[in-house]
Order: structure tokens, then sequence, then C-alpha cells
């Protein structure tokens, strides 16, 4: 990216300082997923019975479990988790709507069947479709991400349809088209580099929304499994030290509200900053 | 009017169907035979092929289809494996809390994501329309669970003012009864009204923006006028269909939030079949809410046309 | 009986104003329609909405002048605000009739909404009827309770008209009400604005682009550009002579003008874009007579002969360079 495009995309947060602080938010998620081996003071599974459920203090910042583990480790590594499921549903959710969705506009014959099929997909509610996909494939990691996954699959393939029918009808692409350009050459040089800003957009939300659901499915105990620290099973565990120990609910609660919270902040910047006619797309005009 | 009314049933119906196949495959792919399945593992050989026979297992897959079908029609969703008892009657004994849940929640929604929004749109650009703006959509970010989590420890736990946990039905107790929905629905309203208020927001303000408010303006009449007489009237419009929306998706929504609470609606029923393996169950409450989902969309659609005149022409 | 002087309408922040409208300065009498003509985004729809102070929210501002009506100052008043004040006999009709009706109420109401403003409510109705009846309304009783998208474009644009005359209006401000009609259809309308303006002797502001409504129509001209109003003259003097250089390039451009040419004439280049106005006359980028002193000297409004006034230094004379 060149500098000035770079400028561009930091325009919007420059002006809003809450999504400025959203992004930075976000960038420290990832940071803490990333270092979290370094970050974190303790070993986030060491179990000490003697110093269970301690409050926060000057040792254990956040307190400890019903195991005596560290509260702020367990937080540090599960960003881990966080990032995974949220990256996983985000490519999934890329790596399937965006073909079907490019495709069923160019193809009005297959976009009919296939758009038919979205809509019947969009008859479950999306945590409704979760739950069955988990029954079918067992809970595990990849298979929460698969199930969150196929409920924004389909509001991203109606969103890249619906870019994709408005740049096919513009006159450029009009233009190439009647100019007997393939559709290879269509899709490379004219709807894709289009659909980048909105798809960021996209991908916010589909983040935001995912770590939601995983955190759902966690405190079901149909996500990860428990032995993995994640926000969601946390708060699963903390539920029965609720009055004892609110610290592990609080916390926990709270990372998650943050990162969510701010993937919406950038989402929404970035889509004040898109094209009106992309915007609409998204549900907002003007 | 008539003939879209038609049309929009009709596409309700197909994809009612596909819905429905997709739905009847469930039980076909979920890991085992269908009939351990249904039996549960203790069943005897011949108890097996006694079912299968029994349900046409031996069948081609699409005359299987048809039969769960026409059972379906009949009001037969099978039978329960943990309950021994018909999967509808299960359903039914669920189905007050989830709507009675439901309902309360969407009148939080509507008391708080309208009046909201509107404040919002009518106090557009300025600091008040920013900080609740953003409070909405800090809502939304939040998970229900935790929202409830803290309102058991505060409301619950700490002042005492209602129950944390169950539901006894109204029909037993009275309506006070009613007082154990009230955290639940608060906290699943939370996510829901900040929707609402986004969306009474965007809708005020693309309607205060049409030609005929500027005409409505023209006249003289107050601005509060403007905002009652033509501004609101037309948004809500937009907002109606979101409320239905809602209204189905939160008959599913529901499922942590009943957990949380121990609440015993068709949520949780879902979530307790699945860690029973009581498939039947769970295919007939996905059923159930995918078609009260595609009815309360269609119903929806029905009377967004009504209420505008503009359709008598089409 | 409006009377407007050096308005000035501006967009940017307080601190580097940029201004849509500079220093605009006209006024209508009782009876007389005055044309106010230029080019799209020359100003002159932001003009009219802030003489009725409608101005979009957030948007554009009066920055300076003063708007008066019937000798009573009405700068910077929203119509309610007007009304309270006891100034409300101000109208404006719209561009666009096919969205400028609510779709969802009953024409009868919309014109009633607008009566009870002003008059007692008891007696809305029947005059809400009588004023379909001025507007020539085929058949009123019945359009009382139709909805809009029932009428057609200059059914609704009579309608807002009605609505318009609702508050008995000495000013009635038309912003392009029939570009968006039928050419049979826009030669109806302002037959009708014509007749309301002497019947109901008001006074006209009518915006339009085109010189040839201005022809039919007006009584006097002012021609806008680039958010300055460059001449002000009598219809006849405006087409008999025009005297400012922007004001000859607009009259080539009329097909009525040039029956016989292959190409209509236009005005070659862009109006400047506000804020990128400096020194100097707004048009002598475009000028084809601009000598080296306009680029740089600073106008003012000239009177060549009685009631015709013009912004340029070297003005036409006759149709020729003076």
């Amino acid at each position: 990216m060149s500098r000035d495009a770079a400028i561009l995309w930091l325009k919007p947060f420059i002006a809003r300082p809450i999504a400025l602080a959203g992004l930075g938010i976000l960038l420290t998620t990832v940071l803490a997923a990333l270092l979290a081996p370094w970050l974190s003071p303790y070993d986030p599974n060491a179990i000490d019975p003697v110093i269970r459920l301690t409050p926060p203090n000057a040792i254990h910042w956040f307190g400890t479990d019903q195991f005596g583990r560290d509260t702020l480790s367990r937080v540090i590594h599960s960003a881990r988790m966080a990032l995974l499921i949220g990256s996983g549903v985000v490519l999934f959710a890329l790596a399937t709507g965006v073909p079907v969705g490019i495709l069923s506009a160019l193809f009005p014959r297959l976009g009919h069947v296939l758009m038919r099929m979205i809509d019947v997909l969009m008859a479950f509610p999306t945590l409704l479709l979760a739950l069955g996909l988990i029954v079918i494939l067992g809970p595990s990691l990849t298979n929460a991400i698969l199930a969150i996954g196929l409920g924004y699959m389909t509001t991203t393939t109606r969103i890249v349809y619906g870019l994709t029918l408005r740049l096919r009808a513009e006159t450029y692409v009009e233009a190439s088209r009647s100019m007997g350009a393939g559709t290879i050459w269509l899709i490379g040089r004219h709807i894709l580099p289009n659909l980048i800003s909105p798809l960021l957009v996209q991908a916010s939300f589909v983040f935001a929304f995912a770590q939601l659901g995983a955190a759902s499915l966690d405190f079901l105990g149909l996500g990860a499994p428990p032995e993995i620290p994640s926000w969601g099973n946390m708060l699963a565990e903390s539920r029965t030290f609720v009055t004892r120990a609110p610290w592990l609910l609080f916390f926990p609660g709270m990372m998650i509200v943050a990162t969510a919270f701010s993937l919406n902040l950038v989402g929404d910047a970035l889509r004040d900053r898109l094209d009106p006619r992309f915007r609409q797309v998204f549900g907002e005009k003007g | 009017m008539w003939s879209f009314a038609l049309k929009r049933a009709g596409t309700t119906a197909v994809t009612l169907v596909a819905a429905s196949v997709m739905i009847f495959a469930f039980i076909h792919v979920v890991p085992g035979d269908p009939i351990y399945v249904l039996l549960g593992d203790t069943a005897t050989p011949d108890q097996i092929d006694a079912l299968r026979h029994q349900l046409g297992l031996d069948q081609p897959i699409i005359l299987q289809y048809l039969t769960w079908a026409g059972h379906v029609l009949e009001g037969d969703l099978g039978r329960s494996i943990f309950f021994q008892a018909p999967v509808t009657s299960v359903i039914a004994d669920g189905a007050e809390t989830s709507i009675l849940l439901a309902t309360m929640t969407m009148i939080w929604v509507a008391l708080i994501g309208v009046p909201v929004g509107v404040i919002a749109a009518v106090r557009h650009g300025t600091w008040l329309d920013q900080g609740l703006s953003g409070a909405a959509m800090l809502m939304a970010s939040i998970p229900t669970f935790w929202v409830g989590l803290y309102l058991i420890l505060i409301f619950a736990a700490r002042l005492g003012w209602f129950p944390s946990s169950g539901y006894p039905s109204i029909f037993e107790g009275g309506v006070i009864n009613l007082r154990y929905l009230v955290l639940p629905s608060l906290a699943l309203a939370a996510p829901n009204a900040a929707l609402i208020l986004r969306l009474t927001r965007a809708s005020m303000l693309d309607v205060s923006r049409e030609d005929y408010v500027r005409t409505a303006r023209a006249k003289g009449i107050r601005p509060w006028q403007v905002v009652r007489r033509h501004i609101l009237r037309n948004a809500l419009l937009a907002v109606v269909s979101a409320f239905g929306f809602t209204f189905a998706a939160l008959l599913s929504e529901a499922v942590v939030t009943e957990t949380v609470f121990a609440l015993p609606g068709i949520g949780r029923l879902v979530v307790q079949s699945i860690l029973r393996r009581d498939y039947p169950v769970i295919q007939g409450v996905i059923l159930v809410i995918v078609v009260a989902y595609l009815l309360i969309n269609l119903l929806v659609d029905l009377s967004y046309r009504v209420l505008d005149p503009r359709v008598e022409l089409q | 009986m409006l009377t407007v002087r050096d308005l000035t309408v501006s967009s940017g922040s307080a601190t580097e104003p940029v201004d849509i409208v500079a220093g605009v300065s006209f006024g209508v009498a009782k009876g007389e329609i005055l044309g106010l003509v230029g080019e799209s985004g020359c100003g002159k729809s932001m003009t009219s909405l802030a003489i009725m102070g409608l101005l979009p929210q957030p948007g554009p501002r009066v920055r300076a002048g003063r708007v008066e009506l019937d000798g009573r100052d009405v700068t910077q008043l929203q119509p309610w605000q007007r009304v309270e004040a006891g100034h409300g006999r101000m109208a404006m009709i719209f561009q666009e009739p096919m969205t400028s009706l609510n779709p969802v109420r009953r024409i009868g109401d919309q014109i009633v909404e607008a009566v009870r403003v002003h008059d007692d409510v008891s007696a809305a109705a029947a005059r809400a009827r009588e004023l379909l009846e001025l507007v020539r309304m085929p058949d009123p009783e019945m359009q009382l309770a139709a909805y809009p998208h029932q009428l057609s474009g200059g059914q609704r644009q009579r309608v807002m008209i009605a609505i318009a005359l609702a508050c008995r209006p000495q000013v009635l401000i038309a912003d392009e009400p029939t570009t968006a009609l039928d050419v049979t259809i826009q030669v109806q309308i302002l037959g009708l604005l014509r007749e309301l303006c002497g019947r109901l002797e008001m006074a006209i502001l009518f915006i339009t682009h085109d010189m040839g409504v201005i022809a039919q129509l007006a009584d006097r001209v002012a021609v806008m550009y680039a958010g300055r109003i460059v001449e002000t003259a009598a219809v006849d003097a405006v087409f008999g002579s025009p005297r400012h250089h922007y004001t000859r390039g607009l009259m080539d451009c009329m097909p009525s003008r040039n029956a016989g040419a292959r190409r209509l004439p236009t005005v070659s280049g862009q109006p400047p874009a506000p804020g990128t106005i400096r020194a100097g006359c707004v048009f002598a980028p475009r000028c084809g007579a601009a000598r080296e002193q306009c680029h740089v000297m600073t106008l003012s409004r000239v009177e060549v002969s009685r009631g015709h006034e013009v912004l340029c230094a070297f003005p036409l004379n006759g149709g020729e360079p003076a």
C-alpha cells in the first residue's frame, strides 16, 4: 500500500478519536495473542489449590480461579483463541461468500438457484444453524468456526452479490464486456478491486459477531474444548462462583466486550468512508 | 395486493419445503445410524428391525421424506428419546416460556429502542446523538449471557428484587410469575434494543431528507409536529419489519439466556437435547422455529404492504 | 414585497467560510414575477432555501445579509418561527412534485395541515376544497381523498401550489416547479402561476435554469453566476440588449434564437467551484472579452440604464462591447 493509500485509510480513524481507540484496543489484543507466552506472568494452566479464588492483588492482578490459576495469564492466552476463531470465521465466510456471490451475479441462471439456496439457509437463525451443525459435526474448535462461519457466509454472499450486480451494471464494466473481456479478466480487473473496501467493512463486523457467537458456544459447552483457555470458557466456569469471585466474571467478559466493540467501531468508521453506492448494501443510506 | 400476497406466500412455501428437506436430512447425517439415534444405545436387534420397517427406513429416501413430511403436516414430529413423549408436547411445554420471554423482550426493545432512536435522529450530529449511537454499538457488543449474569449478581443476589432462575407457569402461579422473566428479558433486550435504536435512527434520518418533509416544514408547522406527522410514521414503517424479524429470531436467540436463567423454554430444550443426543427433539424444535421465522416474516411483509397506501396500484 | 440585501450563504467552518451565495440583493414587488436564472450549482436554489429558512441542517447557513418580507425582518427565521412572529405569508413550491408530497397521507390532509397553521380549524376542510378549485384541479372533491401516487405530475404540482396558497402568501417562491414536467403541462402550470400572481397580488420569485421559461413568464430577471447576481433588468431589456457577457452567452444557447444553427453554441468552460474563487470578476476566466484588469479588480454593481444593473467593468452595449 502506498503512503497516500495508507493515509486515506487512516483518515476515518483520525477524524474520530473513538474509532482510533477501537483500533488501539484491537492492536493490543493482537499483540497479546502473539506475545502471550512472554506477556503472561504465569503459566495459564498451572494449578495451585492454596491460592484458589484469590481476589485481584499485587501478585495476581486479575485474581485466581477455582483451581488457583492466574486469571490474567488465562485472559491473555485466551486472546489467541479469540483471534483464531475470528479470523477462521472471516476466512470461511469470505472464501465461500465471495465466489458464490460473484458467480451468482455474473451468471443469472446459476445465480437464481444459488441465491434461493442462500435464502433457505437464511431461514435458519444463525445460532440455531450453528447448533445444528455442531450436533452433526461434534463439538470442536474447527467445527465451531464452520458452524459460526456458515451463518455469516449467507450475509457475505448477499452483500457480494448486491455489489457485483451494481458493478456489473456500471458503464465501464459494460464497456469492457462489450469489448470482449473474459470473465476472469472482468472479475480480476473490475470486480475484485472494487470489493476490497466493502469486504473489509464486512470482515470487521463478522469478526465482531464471531466473538459473540464463539463466546455463546463456549458458554454452552459446545465450542472450544474446556481445557483450552478462552474467554467464553472462563465465563462458563465462573458461573458457579459468581457471587464469591465476581472478578472471574468481570475480566473475560470485558475482553469480549472490548474486542467486539472495537471491531464494530472500526467497521463503522470504515463503512462511513465507503462509496455511498456501496454503503446502501450494508443497510445504511447516506 | 392479492397477487403480491400469493407470490410472496409462494416463495415462502418453496423456502419452507427446501428447509424441511434440510431438516429431514439432519437426522440422517448425525453421527451414527438413525435407528440407534431414535432408539438409544440400549435397543435390541428385534426392536431395531421393527422400527426400521415401521419408519420405512427400508424405503427409498424420497418416499421416506414424503412420509415424514406427511406426519409433520399431521402434527406428528416423532417421539422424544429422553422424555418418551411426543416431540410436539415436549415443545408445547416450552412454548409458554419462550413466547412470553420473547414478548416481554420485544416490549423492552420497543420502549427503549424506538424512542431513543428517535431522540438520536432528532438531535442528529450532536454529542447526544453520538453518545447514544455509541452506547447502542456498545450494547450490541456485549454477550447476552454476560449481561444476564450481572443482572443476576446485582438484582437477584445483591438486591433480591427479582428471582434469579426458573419460571413457574403463570397458569399455576398467576401473572406475578412474570417477575421471573424480567431479568432474562432485559438481558435479551439489550442487543436487540441497540439494533432497533440504530435502525430507527437511520430510518428517521433517511425520511427526514425526503422532499415531502421539506414541504411540511415549508408549511410552517412546528418541528416536533413535522417529526410526529411526517417523519415518524414513514420511518416506523421500515422499523416494523425489523420488529417481526427480531421477534422471530428471539425464539432461538434465547438459547443462551434461557440456559443462564434456567428457564424451561424452547432454547434450553435445544441445548439439553443436544447434550442428551435427543435428536428427534432437536429436529422438531429447529423445524418449529424455522416455520415460525418464515411465517412471521411473511406476515410482516404483508402487513407492511397494507400499511403503505402506494400498494393499491400494484 | 420581498427584499433581499447582501444575502451570503456559506458552508465550511466559521473561521474559513466558503461562500455559496455571495452578497445577493434583489427585490420583488407585489404582482410581479422575478425570474432568478442561472446554471445548476450557481447558488439559486440555496438562495431560495435561505430566504425561506429551509436550509438543510446540518449544512450551509446564512452568514450575512437581510431578508425582508413586507418590510419586516425575517432573516434566519424558519417557516414556523415566521408564523409565530406573525410574518407567515411566504410560501414555496419545489422542483419535484413526485416526491414533495407525503406518500402515505391523503391530499386533503396535507392541504388541511397547511390551512390549519393559519386559519380556524373548523373551516379547514372547506378551505382545502376552495384551494384545489383555485389551482383549477379537476374534480377537487374526489382528489381530497386521493393519495399522491394516484395523481399525475401536473396534478401534484397543482396540489403543491394549493398547499402554498394556504397561507395567503404575499410572496411565493417557486424553485424550478416545471422542470420535471412535460412541456404541455409546463405551459399550463406557468399560466396558472401567472394568473394567480395577478389575482392574488403575490410577489413571485421564480427560479429556473431555462431562459425560455423566463421569457414566457417573468417581468424582471436576475441572472446569477457563481453565487452572485451579475445582471438585473426587465425581461425586455435583458432579451433586447443583455449587458453582461454571461447573460449574452446564456441567450446564445437558447434554441429559439438559433433556429438555423446546426449546433447550439455553448458557454465554454466550467463555472468556478465555491471556495476556488479569487480576486477579480468571477466570470473573467470564461469571458471572451476579459481584459487583464478583470482578473484583479474589485467589481461593483453599475446601473447602466434605469432599473438595469450589471456587475461588469466593461459591459456590452446594445449587444456589442462598449
